[in-house]
């Protein structure tokens, strides 16, 4: 049942469009590989050809060890969630989920037992004499998720299954999915747009952007250690706040100068081989440029700023400011009392820098690998974003993401 | 719920609105004189015992069922009423449906090239005036024809032989383009995700076409149905340029059972009547074909 998925050099051109470009990435045997980036970047072409669906313009694509470039999409036993659905309109929710165990022969019994469990799963117990057409989105979804489901394949191919589901729903079905791949660690690729269905279903997740591959990493890896400025931007919700900056080194001693001042490298970070002095890009997320009054002593560092906009999310509230000419967003504790057009003061710790080649965008500058709680922190809130996903996620223990007790808890 | 009732009348459900009888009369007068008028006198005049010349031309009178009785003993009459029915079923129905269906899937999977010259090839046909359709399968029919080589039966008029088996074969040969039309174009509408789901799903390609492709199609089947069933109803040109109903009663259909009665012996009342038997197995077919889209769409 375990199967390694390969992705060999593959490119896929339509026409003109190169919808993915030098694809090269393994998704290990049992992983739960999740897919992000923006709207357009090749996730479903990639998925359809894992599927078959389409045919890579170059390269080899491996399901367990056996080249599947010209199997058919029949025989690769592969379970898909269509980003469109693609229920079958003229049959009932329960014949939609009874197709495909019918079409590889299961028995009768087999079959009513399976939709039945599949169904209460999925709360379609109800539905089962209904056509798509007489169901909501959000039902329809799941009946798409349930087709998938009631099979046991090799793959599973998910196209943003929960996108159509209210807040709740999502954080039962997230949970309920999580909680299926711990019992049949079933090799999935889940694609999402949704930060908090990436942070944390997936063992890793694999960031696309214009057709090619950014990065592959663990969430808190990804989320500590973006390789460019497109991952750093992508992950993390508010934006990380990117300002130009300067690097200079003298007596050995490298330091960097950004939004008026400047501030010797953290002690544990290290320096690219192709780092020079000069022009650079200094990434900050807004959650570690702190408003004065509630930072900790190792944020060493002050600015002031202008407050533009203040945006209160109960448990927090984003804050847009002005500070030497350039615009930043911080996160403030609910009850600041922070209003616009006051001067406030700005707290940052420069461990927390992300340094980028201003031209290329790639990262120069190594950090040292999850500090501490404090990394630990920060990833949880940045859950806490989905309204729904703030009530549970918020004690997120690093270990504990992977338990079924955690996401039992969830539901 | 308990709170219907209590609300006053529904304002969800269609009302009619008397005004609007005004706005439709100058429509309703055009219909009522051009179509009503004429298809009601058409089925009185088909109780009648009116004739094309002679006296019953003018002094005719209203017979009842004495037509429909004369149907009832007129061997020919019973004879072309099946023959018709044949005609319908085998070359319209079955025939040209079948067929149009299996070269549009097939068409469907060929490559680009193949699928444009048989697709053209097909629609030529269709094209063709029927008179030179007919003028073709004519000459490939008779004795001494490209059939009776081709069969190695020199001699043989096939034409002759079997005269409601080449005129049903000329009739699919010309009109299965039609059909073909209809079902590449329903092919084409047809959602391709969601046969791809079910190609994901293990469904070999016989079971997606009976579970899939098929029911999805059942609306563009029975409006071809419906359709060629109703052209093929009243085919006479093909027919008649071939065999003028011959030989001898064989390939007598009801239009031209009709074109014969009405025309060439005058009886025009009792020709109108056997053109309403017309209509009746037409009303037949149609209700059986909506019956079954009806049914669990
Ligand atoms: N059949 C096709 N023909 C031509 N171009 C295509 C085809 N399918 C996809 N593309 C193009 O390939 C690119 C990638 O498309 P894809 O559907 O993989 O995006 P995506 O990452 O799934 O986006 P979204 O998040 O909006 O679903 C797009 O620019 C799209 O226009
Ligand atoms: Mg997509």
């Amino acid at each position: 049942m375990l199967s390694e998925v390969r992705f060999d050099g593959v490119h896929k051109i339509f026409g003109a469009e190169t919808a993915v470009e030098d694809l090269n990435l393994t998704v290990n045997a049992g992983e739960f590989l999740v897919l992000v980036g923006p709207s357009g970047c090749g996730k479903t072409t990639t998925l359809r050809m894992l599927a078959g669906l389409e045919r890579p313009s170059y390269g080899r694509i491996l399901i367990g060890d056996k080249l599947v470039n010209n199997v058919s999409p029949r025989f690769r036993d592969v379970a898909m969630v269509f980003q469109s659905y693609a229920l079958y309109p003229h049959m009932n929710v329960y014949d939609n989920l009874a197709f495909g165990m019918r079409a590889r022969g299961a028995s009768k019994d087999l079959v009513a037992q399976r939709v039945k469990e599949t169904a209460d799963v999925l709360g379609l117990g109800k539905l089962l004499k209904r056509r798509p057409s007489e169901l909501s989105g959000g039902q329809r979804q799941r009946v798409a998720l349930g087709r998938a489901l009631i099979r046991q394949p090799q793959v599973f191919l998910m196209d943003e299954p929960l996108s159509n589901l209210d807040a709740g729903l999502r954080v039962q079905m997230r949970a309920e999915l999580s909680r299926l791949h711990q019992r049949f660690r079933v090799t999935t690729v889940y694609v999402t747009h949704d930060q908090v269905e990436a942070m944390t279903m997936g063992d890793r997740i694999a960031v696309m952007n214009n057709g090619r591959l950014q990065q592959v990493d663990a969430p808190e890896t990804l989320y500590d250690n973006p390789a460019n400025v497109f991952v750093a931007g992508f992950i993390g919700s508010p934006r990380m706040n990117f300002v130009p900056g300067r690097l200079a080194s003298s007596d050995g001693r490298t330091s960097v100068a950004f939004l008026g001042i400047t501030t010797p490298l953290g002690t544990g970070s290290r320096l690219t081989a192709g780092a020079s002095d000069g022009e650079v890009t200094v990434g900050i997320r807004p959650e570690d440029l702190m408003w004065r009054p509630a930072a900790g002593p190792d944020c060493t560092l002050t600015l002031s700023a202008d407050v533009d906009v203040v945006e209160p999310m109960g448990h927090e509230a984003y804050v847009t400011a002005l500070c030497a000419g350039e615009t930043v967003t911080s996160r403030f504790p609910p009850r600041s009392g922070v209003r616009p057009q006051e001067r406030v003061d700005l707290a940052l710790n420069p461990a927390r820098l992300h340094l980028f080649d201003a031209q290329s965008g790639i990262t120069i500058l190594q950090r040292p690998p999850a500090a501490g709680a404090e990394t630990l922190r920060s990833v949880g809130e940045a859950r806490t974003n989905d309204s729904a996903g703030g009530r549970s996620e918020r004690h997120g223990q690093p270990e504990a993401r992977r338990v079924p007790s955690r996401t039992e808890e969830i539901s | 719920m308990a709170v219907v009732g209590t609300l006053g009348p529904r304002l969800d459900r269609e009302r009619f609105q008397w005004s609007s009888l005004l706005m439709l009369a100058p429509g309703l007068v055009l219909l009522v004189v051009l179509f009503l008028g004429p298809v009601l006198y058409a089925f009185y005049i088909g109780f009648t015992n009116l004739a094309l010349v002679g006296s019953r031309s003018r002094d005719y009178s209203f017979t009842g069922l004495e037509n429909v009785a004369r149907m009832l003993g007129d061997y020919v009459f019973i004879k072309s009423s099946w023959l018709t029915i044949l005609f319908v079923v085998g070359s319209a129905i079955v025939g040209q449906s079948v067929l149009g269906m299996l070269l549009a899937i097939l068409l469907r999977n060929a490559v680009v090239p193949i699928r444009i010259v048989v697709g053209s090839i097909v629609i030529v046909a269709w094209v063709l005036p029927e008179i030179t359709v007919a003028l073709i399968w004519y000459a490939f029919s008779q004795a001494g024809g490209t059939l009776s080589i081709l069969l190695g039966h020199g001699g043989t008029n096939f034409l002759v032989l079997v005269p409601m088996l080449i005129v049903s074969v000329a009739n699919l040969w010309r009109n299965v383009a039609f059909s073909m039309l209809v079902f590449s174009a329903g092919l084409r509408n047809l959602p391709s995700e969601v046969l791809e789901a079910a190609e994901v799903e293990g469904a070999s390609a016989w079971r997606r076409y009976r579970s899939v492709i098929l029911p999805l199609l059942r609306p563009t089947i029975v409006t071809n149905l419906l359709l060629v069933t109703i052209l093929n109803l009243s085919e006479f040109t093909l027919i008649y340029a071939m065999t003028q109903g011959g030989p001898g009663i064989e390939t007598t259909t009801l239009p031209i059972y009709v074109y014969q009665e009405a025309f060439v012996f005058h009886q025009l009342g009792y020709g109108t009547a056997i053109s309403l038997v017309l209509v009746l197995i037409g009303a037949f077919f149609s209700l059986l074909f909506v019956r079954a889209s009806r049914r669990q769409v």
